[in-house]
């Protein structure tokens, strides 16, 4: 019985070191791919906490985030699995206005002209910077839905407030009552103006992956 | 009329107990565990730690060859990297985002760096920009009828890196302004920057804007 045991007891250690062996193979291939290409993808390294953007496998911007996956209630204790490996944004981006300049003569009579000081023109580009969503909700394909949550740090981690929460009952209220199954929510905190940077560098389509933990 | 309003009230709060009460279950089971725990999909494929290996070698060679550049419109920062390392970090110039309409024609320019990757298709001592027709729409100027009028010889500085479609890396008159979105789309540098960047990178490298 003991040997039966000692082997019972390293069997699912083992399956578990290859099955993050073969998710790792799973995701290098997918970035092998998206790396050959010129468009940007999203990283999300769940072991570092990092959700990086990058093209051709440099990464140009790596946020640090505090990512959750929110279990529905009444799923019991079983563990979730990750929907897919690799996910293509389906949500439609928010165009938001940019900043307009008017012609000297136009300006002279117009009080609404844009800037002409150099000052003037960052603080318009500022404003539109600001004007991206620093708390959003990205639907993914196939079924997963990511949450971001920018939060200003001068005032600690905000994370889900009850208003978040009110949203995420209703959501699920919504689901239950339509007796639909609801994709995997992964809800995302990171400082706010990086969560508006994240915005303002999502391209329609793009691609997330996450990435398995390096078992090296 | 008063009745009337009773019977309003009575029927929103019979809505409202079910739907916070429902809420309220929601709320109390559901729960967040850290992305870290959840579980990959099984594929059975059995991958040993050296076909591993291997996928890392080919993911890496994806990377830019040799000398590349990276430019953060946001933060207005210009990178020379060669692999991992940062050989050059500069503070830039890059584009304001506004949009410049031509009243008489209704013509639109989006002065935006673009995003993505370009390659440096030419690299120009001393160049001489020729003006395009937003540079005299957005000064209210008419636009010029001889093409020597639109030559200007002072405004990119030492060198030009061309990336295509008008777009640059140059110097600049108002080095004050670095570090700021104040360009049409091109991106600005000082001088000692510039001629450095100039010198290290060959033509066919390429950069990457973000």
């Amino acid at each position: 019985m003991i040997p039966t045991a000692a082997v019972a007891a390293e069997q699912p250690a083992d399956s578990t070191a290859q099955a993050i062996l073969d998710a790792r193979a799973v995701f290098l291939r997918q970035e092998i791919e998206l790396a050959s290409g010129k468009p940007a993808y999203l990283v999300l390294d769940v072991s570092r906490g990092v959700l990086s953007v990058r093209r051709k496998h440099v990464e140009l911007l790596a946020i640090p985030v505090t990512a959750t996956v929110m279990v529905p209630g009444g799923g019991g204790d079983r563990r979730p699995v990750w929907p897919g490996s690799k996910f293509t944004l389906a949500s439609a981006l928010q165009e938001i206005e940019r900043p307009r300049i008017d012609p000297p003569e136009k300006a002279e009579g117009d009080t609404t002209a844009a800037p002409v000081t150099v000052g003037d023109i960052q603080a318009a580009r500022d404003r539109y910077l600001q004007a991206h969503p620093s708390r959003y909700r990205l639907t993914f394909d196939p079924g997963l839905e990511v949450e971001v949550l920018g939060f200003d740090p001068s005032h600690g981690e905000g994370g889900a407030g009850l208003g978040v929460r009110l949203g995420d009952a209703w959501r699920d209220l919504g689901h239950r009552l339509a007796g639909r199954e609801r994709g995997l929510l992964l809800r995302v905190t990171m400082d706010e103006q990086l969560a508006r940077r994240l915005y303002l560098t999502l391209e329609p389509g793009i691609t997330l992956l996450i990435a398995p933990p390096d078992p090296r | 009329m008063k009745s009337s309003r009773k019977w309003w009230l009575a029927a929103g709060f019979a809505l409202a107990v079910p739907v916070v009460l429902a809420m309220v279950l929601v709320l109390g089971t559901a729960r967040g565990i850290p992305a870290g725990e959840v579980e990959f999909p099984t594929t059975g494929a059995g991958t040993g730690p050296g076909e591993l290996a291997r996928l890392e070698r080919t993911l890496d060679a994806q990377r830019p060859w040799g000398v590349f550049i990276i430019v953060d419109t946001v933060a207005n920062r210009l990178q020379v990297r060669r692999g991992e390392d940062v050989i050059r970090e500069a503070v830039c110039s890059t584009g304001t985002g506004s949009v410049l309409e031509d009243p008489a024609t209704g013509k639109r320019w989006i002065f935006e760096t673009p995003r993505g990757v370009r390659t440096v298709i030419g690299k120009r001592k001393d160049p001489v920009w020729v003006r395009p027709d937003w540079s005299f729409i957005e000064e209210g100027s008419d636009l010029p009828r001889n093409f020597k009028d639109r030559v200007d010889r002072e405004t990119l500085g030492d060198w030009a890196l061309d990336l295509g479609d008008g777009y640059m890396i140059h110097g600049t008159l108002f080095q004050r302004y670095l570090g700021r979105n104040v360009t049409h789309g091109c991106i600005r540098l000082g001088d000692e920057d510039l001629a450095f960047v100039a010198a290290a990178t060959p033509v066919g490298a390429s950069v990457l804007l973000f």
